[in-house]
């Protein structure tokens, strides 16, 4: 039964335990399934050295045996139940199947031998106790994990022979009728749907576990959540050792916490209240801001001791201390580490609705379970010893029992103000006055009476309320006139140096007036060499403009000077010509005179 | 008004799911909030939460649900949930009279715990399983009436009136809600002696998120 197949289906809808994985979880699963593996590789390896040094320690004739057969082990494990039925009896006084039908099994005699003897071994174990609490911290290997419950819860010593047969023999069709019966039939088929293990045969386990229980202890009966821990146990151990182990779950750990008026689950969302009070002020404040009590997220993850809150890893590893321990401190440690991981981004919500969708969402992707343990055993180990839960749980406990048995006097009358929170308020500011009330209403018979206080007391409530909502307003003021005033205290240690800087400032400010008159100059200079720079520039252009206009003339100048040239040549050429006519003129001349004298010589 | 930018909402109303184990509030949640019916449900143990925004009478309103553990011996605790919350779903099984004689009971326990100005729908629901109907609507309807409540037969397997059935409870509470705020502004503008003893129980408790400073 126990061992899974850690190579499980690798589409990771289900993870190694064969629980539904949701789909928006599935990547982060296939991440952590890795270092899971790592740490189960591990942490067998350690059990495995512990164990096998305590075998060899305790009984010399295992030898060299190769590749570890956890068979060998069961001398241990006994030791390790040894111890822990010790401290059954001592809490209950031996009375641990009182409540059965069958009590008369176990003479005195017997029992008192069994107990020296378990005092004997509880010493021996004592000195290993510590190595083995550090062990269960970091978890307990697959394999071993069912017989290690079994063995922490003690089931051994709370066994009676043939007693889960005679539960069951009890069963009659006319059970059918009761409530507690439909409810388990109507439950079986949601308790962990599509479960591989929790087929017909599975469910018909469940349902024998679950009603062998009810008629086992009437006071109980079933509740809603053990079907998850019937089943959860089913998984990992035979049918009748679940049934033992279940009973010393429900009966001793959890005892008064799943009867018909839930009464110490009640007691303790209370003490929780002030736990977290203590350690997260600022996150209790911002709740009580938004108007969120704190129970309503949390009470459901004590009741399903986490089944179905966180991933199932961390689930598992919170049961191994849980019931390792013996007792409820680890829901409170647990939902502590929770605060104190998540608790800076709860702090940023601004509505109830958002706390808690962020919380839920942020609990059920917690999958570094041994982030989450470590935070929870190491950061508040001592939270028993410290805070006394159990001296808590009695201080409450009468506060939660006056309030049920009220209740059907309550009917008609609105007030939510009769709820516990809203008593332990008034509690928590004036327990004496309540207490004395309670007790004379316990002992008065006068109804009316105990109406009229019963209007008084409301009425004081609403007056508290008020009260403590404008005491918070008040408090907020005083928070802030604090802060200011540890400034000012700040102030005075640092006036010293703040003398010094401000001498250095006033340095400072002198020679940057300094260099201000400086850049003044400078700047002068250069307004007035710009001036002259601009004058200069004016010069220029007025020259270029000259420049321009002479040039201009120079060039009607040249032009001028070509024309006359060409003029001049024209004129030479009309000289030329001219002189060429006047010699041929001449010669003309010359040659009529020539012709006369021929003429006349001839004549 | 003007912090409507930073919240994304106009009111904040807290709705609770009551009614016998197995009648089917965890589903009627998951199709209202998350349009999703789950075949393999698991049973609630205490409470589970969920929230939906939406618009009702051109208002953003955003509903915060809490669903609660069936089992008789849970009311101890879920009734600390009654607690500012402004309307109630109360959830029965067409197909088990056990769960209608019911109602009875769940209406002391609202009586006796929520506001009495809490808005109560009772929603008659797995309609779609017409063969099994042990409950019939003429019946509802009277128990209703008688009661004062508003009635839906629903079905969230099929998605009948789920959507209708918030939709009603939210409108009658912002319909409430908006009158008094009226109411109050006319009295402080008439500044005479308050005439009437009108509980402000609903617009007081937590049910808005116009009043208080979110930051």
């Amino acid at each position: 039964m126990n061992g899974f197949d850690m190579d499980g289906d690798e589409l990771f809808d289900r993870d190694v335990y064969g629980f539904a994985v949701r789909p928006q979880h599935r990547e982060i699963y296939r991440e952590y399934n890795a270092i899971y593996k790592k740490e189960e590789k591990e942490r067998s390896a350690r059990w495995e050295k512990f164990l096998q040094s305590r075998i060899k320690s305790e009984d010399e004739q295992v030898e060299n045996c190769e590749g570890f057969d956890w068979n060998q082990i069961r001398p241990f494990l006994q030791h390790i139940e040894g111890m822990m039925s010790f401290r059954i009896k001592k809490e209950t006084g031996g009375d641990v199947i009182s409540k059965g039908v069958i009590t008369d099994s176990v003479n005195d005699e017997k029992q008192e031998e069994e107990e020296d003897k378990s005092k004997e071994i509880f010493k021996k174990i004592e000195v290993e106790s510590h190595e083995l609490e550090s062990l269960v911290h970091e978890g307990l290997p697959m394999a071993l994990r069912g017989e290690l419950w079994q063995a922490f819860v003690g089931i051994e010593t709370r066994r009676i022979k043939g007693y889960y047969g005679k539960m069951l023999a009890l069963e009659t069709s006319e059970l059918d009728k009761e409530d507690w019966k439909i409810q388990i039939e109507k439950d079986l088929p949601r308790t962990f749907p599509g479960h591989p293990s929790l087929d017909e045969d599975g469910r018909g386990a469940l349902r024998r576990l679950l009603t062998a229980y009810a008629l086992h202890n009437p006071s109980v009966g079933y509740c809603q959540a053990m079907n998850y821990f019937g089943g959860l146990l089913l998984l990992l151990m035979p049918e009748e050792n679940a049934f033992w182990t279940l009973v010393g779950i429900i009966d001793d750990y959890f005892d008064g916490y799943y009867t018909e008026e839930m009464i110490e689950s009640q007691v303790d969302q209370l003490v929780f209240k002030q736990v977290m009070l203590k350690f997260f002020p600022k996150l209790a404040k911002h709740l009580d801001y938004l108007g969120l009590e704190a129970s309503w997220v949390t009470g459901p993850w004590f009741l399903s001791i986490f089944i179905n809150i966180l991933p199932w890893e961390s689930v598992l590893r919170v049961w191994d201390v849980l019931l390792y321990e013996g007792n409820r401190t680890m829901l409170f440690r647990t939902t502590l580490a929770l605060m104190e991981l998540y608790g800076p981004a709860l702090l940023t919500t601004k509505d109830a609705g958002d706390i808690v969708t962020l919380l839920q969402s942020l609990a059920s992707s917690t999958f570094d379970s041994s982030q989450l343990v470590l935070t929870a055993c190491k950061g508040y180990r001592v939270i028993d010893q410290e805070l006394k839960l159990q001296e808590l749980r009695n201080n409450y406990r009468p506060l939660i029992q006056s309030t049920m048995k009220e209740k059907p006097k309550n009917f008609g009358s609105q007030n939510d103000l009769a709820l516990p929170a809203g008593r332990l308020f008034k509690f928590s500011h004036d327990p004496v006055i309540l207490i004395s009330e309670m007790h004379g209403k316990e002992t008065n018979e006068n109804e009316n009476i105990l109406k009229e206080q019963l209007i008084l007391l409301k009425a004081q409530v609403c007056k508290v309320l008020k009260d403590k909502r404008s005491s918070i307003l008040r408090a907020e003021e005083l928070e802030i006139a604090l802060t200011e005033l540890v400034k000012q205290d700040n102030r005075g240690f640092l006036s010293g140096e703040v003398k010094e800087l401000e001498n250095k400032v006033v340095e400072l400010k002198q020679s940057l007036l300094k260099r201000e008159q400086e850049n003044n100059e400078m700047i002068q200079v250069l307004m007035n060499s710009e001036d002259q720079h601009k004058v200069a520039k004016k010069v220029r252009l007025a020259a270029e403009q000259d420049a321009v206009i002479m040039r201009q003339k120079v060039k009607m100048l040249q032009e001028k000077y070509e024309e006359s040239t060409m003029k001049i040549e024209e004129l030479e050429k009309r000289a030329i010509m001219a002189e060429t006519m006047s010699k041929a003129t001449q010669e003309y001349h010359q040659s009529r005179d020539m012709c006369k004298t021929y003429c006349l010589m001839q004549q | 008004m003007a912090k409507k930018m930073d919240n994304e909402y106009d009111y904040l109303f807290k709705i609770v799911l009551i009614g016998d184990s197995g009648v089917g509030k965890s589903n009627i949640l998951s199709r209202f909030t998350r349009n999703d019916f789950c075949l393999e449900s698991k049973s609630t143990i205490g409470v589970e939460f969920a929230t939906r925004t939406l618009q009702v009478n051109d208002r953003t309103i955003k509903a915060q649900i809490w669903d609660t553990a069936g089992q008789e011996r849970y009311r101890a605790i879920t009734s600390a949930y009654y607690r500012g919350a402004v309307g109630a779903l109360l959830v029965y099984d067409i197909t088990k009279k056990q769960t209608f004689d019911n109602v009875q009971r769940w209406l002391g326990e609202l009586r006796g715990h929520a506001d009495s100005n809490i808005v109560i729908m009772m929603a008659g629901n797995k309609c779609d399983l017409k063969q099994l109907r042990a409950v019939s609507e003429e019946e509802g309807q009277e128990l209703a009436e008688k009661e004062g409540l508003s009635f839906l037969e629903t079905s969230a397997l099929e998605a009948i009136n789920v959507e209708k059935a918030f939709g009603t409870i939210l409108g009658e509470i912002y319909h409430i809600v908006s009158k008094k705020a009226l109411a109050a502004q006319e009295t402080a503008a008439a500044a005479g002696p308050p005439s009437q003893g009108t509980t402000i129980n609903v617009s007081d408790s937590t049910g808005t998120k116009k009043s208080c400073c979110s930051n």
